[in-house]
């Protein structure tokens, strides 16, 4: 089961590496462009190009997935470990989802998360292993999905 | 207390007047320096500086055995002279020019560069802007860098871009009399010019000429501009030229800028028999619809004409530029396309890692002299840009073609882009743009 802990948070980060590659930009990206038919081309620009990160709940619960999937083994294994490392990354993929939704910054988010991934390693974590298993059980999922994130407005129109 | 304050007061005042004769001494211009420059001595400054330049500036050499246009005079809105500007000529061809002051207050080389002379275009574009224009009724205009316009009267003139502008009252130009004194006294000795220093106060107008320039303006104008339609119901290859694209109506501005810089290494012969040509449209479509396959530009609502950064895991722009050479040949074999392939494509950017969609990047100013001087037109991908020195933008996240620069030999003031928008040349202040703008160098390799 420990081998199983420490795997797990990689399955989770090549998880969360994938998935904005395989699904639709649509499912967590709005945008569009507005022109000006009038624009002449003296000043000014032609059109507005803007980008937006707006993720559906369908990506949500994917991006939650791996939790998810821990929660529900504990359910049928009752193992509190795995219940413990499934609210860890619950914590750290939700802080990871939601917090670009108000700042896309790449920095703020990755501080946010530290934080998030710390403190519910400190609370469920039962001594100073367990709790550093579970910090880094969050934060490895969730930097990786905050660095893919922020890099999908990186382009030009 | 009061023989204090009087004491004070008085060494007020002597500081006073003692500072405004060190003031007034500062401004007398040293002697033989002062009035204005006639043309033959301008004729003068024009061919040493000619030489200088060949033996001291990087890709200047042709100017070695160059001949000179006659002056022709720019002037204050005030009606003071203020300029001569002559046309390099190197084997009877043009090949830059150099303005040369018309005032002694003034350094004796204001600007020089490898691209169209300032008055040149504008008579192009007074010719077809201006009804009944003649260069001997219209007034040249120059009161600072970059001010190049034609007096149109009521107070008002036309730019190098074909606008409208309003004639200042007054000027004021922020010169050293020092420097400027001592820039003069260099061509006043028959030694020639040595002190490279006080010339490097000069600024360089360096541009490569005929770079093909291009828009998709069809998007905006709809079917009065130069670009091809969108929204059609062929496929990709079927739509590659004039023909309307089976995605949206703007190719992308990535896709744009690409093309005008292999259309350069390729066919830039079409671009100089001019740009309404037919040809010349039909060429310049070609290589939008293919550089936005490669390139894998989107097509999606909320992504249209959006390309990614080099770096990306699929299509980028990057991936785009170097798998142009096989598609293009690709389409060549089954007579889609016809011009001649002369080069392979491979695309550096400036970039940790080349991971320019990750982490962003970097531009060096020695990156882009080194690009211009060998004539090598490169990408330029502004991250939150801002807007060119005549207004327009703000460019946001967009890509642009960095045709030169204005600066001396190894500072950038401005970069001279083709901003995708229109047909003409913009001016965007150095630095003018956010933290992960970036170079991309494009290197044709002969096939």
């Amino acid at each position: 089961m420990k081998l199983l802990r420490i795997l797990i948070p990689f399955f989770a980060f090549v998880w969360e590496l994938m998935l904005p590659f395989k699904i639709p930009v649509g499912y967590y990206i709005k945008g569009g462009m507005v022109w000006f038919e009038n624009w002449t081309g003296s000043a000014g620009r032609p059109y507005v190009c803007w980008t937006k990160y707006s993720p559906s709940p369908i990506f949500i619960v994917l991006v939650l997935l791996p939790a998810l999937v821990l929660l529900v083994s504990y359910i049928f294994h009752r193992d509190s470990s795995l219940r413990n490392l499934g609210l860890s990354m619950l914590f750290s993929l939700l802080a990871a989802t939601m917090a670009p939704v108000f700042m896309l910054d790449l920095s703020i988010n990755s501080i946010l998360l530290m934080l998030v991934s710390l403190s519910s390693g400190i609370v469920l974590g039962k001594d100073i292993g367990d709790r550093v298993i579970l910090a880094f059980g969050g934060f490895l999922p969730g930097l990786v999905f905050i660095l893919v994130i922020s890099a999908q407005f990186h382009g030009a129109c | 207390m009061n023989r204090l304050s009087t004491r004070m007061l008085v060494v007020f005042f002597a500081v006073l007047v003692l500072s405004s004769f060190a003031g007034a001494l500062s401004l007398v211009p040293p002697k033989g320096h002062g009035g204005s420059v006639t043309p033959a001595e301008a004729i003068s400054v024009a061919q040493m500086y000619l030489q200088w330049a060949s033996s001291n500036i990087p890709n200047f050499e042709d100017w070695k055995n160059a001949k000179l246009s006659r002056p022709v005079a720019y002037y204050f809105p005030n009606g003071t002279r203020s300029a001569y500007e002559f046309t390099v000529l190197v084997n009877g061809k043009p090949d830059g020019f150099i303005l040369v002051a018309a005032q002694r207050y003034m350094p004796p080389v204001l600007e020089f560069g490898k691209g169209e002379a300032p008055s040149r275009r504008l008579g192009r574009i007074g010719t077809a802007r201006i009804k009944g224009f003649l260069r001997e009724r219209h007034k040249l205009l120059y009161y600072g860098a970059l001010s190049y316009s034609v007096e149109l009267g009521n107070g008002k003139a036309m730019d190098i871009y074909g606008r409208q502008v309003p004639v200042p009252k007054t000027t004021k130009l922020a010169l050293s009399p020092r420097q400027v004194a001592s820039a003069w006294r260099a061509f006043d000795t028959d030694t020639g010019i040595s002190d490279v220093g006080v010339l490097s106060t000069s600024t360089l107008t360096k541009v490569i000429p005929n770079v093909p320039v291009w828009t998709e303006d069809s998007y905006w104008t709809y079917t009065r501009g130069v670009g091809d339609l969108g929204g059609a119901s062929t496929s990709y290859p079927n739509n590659v030229g004039p023909k309307a694209d089976p995605w949206n109506i703007w190719d992308g501005c990535t896709p744009i800028a690409a093309a005008q810089i292999i259309a350069y290494h390729e066919h830039p012969e079409i671009y100089e028999n001019g740009y309404y040509t037919q040809e010349y449209k039909e060429y310049m479509t070609s290589l939008v619809d293919i550089l936005h396959h490669t390139m894998g530009t989107f097509d999606t609502k909320d992504k249209k004409g959006w390309t990614w950064w080099c770096g990306y895991p699929g299509s980028d722009a990057c991936d785009g530029i170097e798998s142009f050479a096989s598609e293009y040949q690709r389409l060549k074999d089954q007579g889609i396309v016809s011009w001649s392939l002369k080069n392979n494509y491979d695309a550096q950017p400036t970039c940790t890692l080349g991971l320019c969609w990750e982490f962003g990047g970097y531009i060096n100013e020695d990156d882009v002299i080194e690009e211009v001087n060998s004539y090598r037109p490169a990408l330029l991908q502004l991250h939150n840009g801002g807007s060119a020195a005549d207004g327009q933008g703000p460019y946001g996240d967009h890509s642009v073609v960095i045709t030169g620069y204005v600066g001396n030999s190894n500072t950038v003031d401005y970069l001279v882009i083709h901003s995708g928008w229109d047909m003409y040349d913009h001016y965007l202040t150095w630095g003018n743009w956010g933290s992960h703008t970036h170079l991309v160098k494009i290197i044709p390799e002969k096939r």
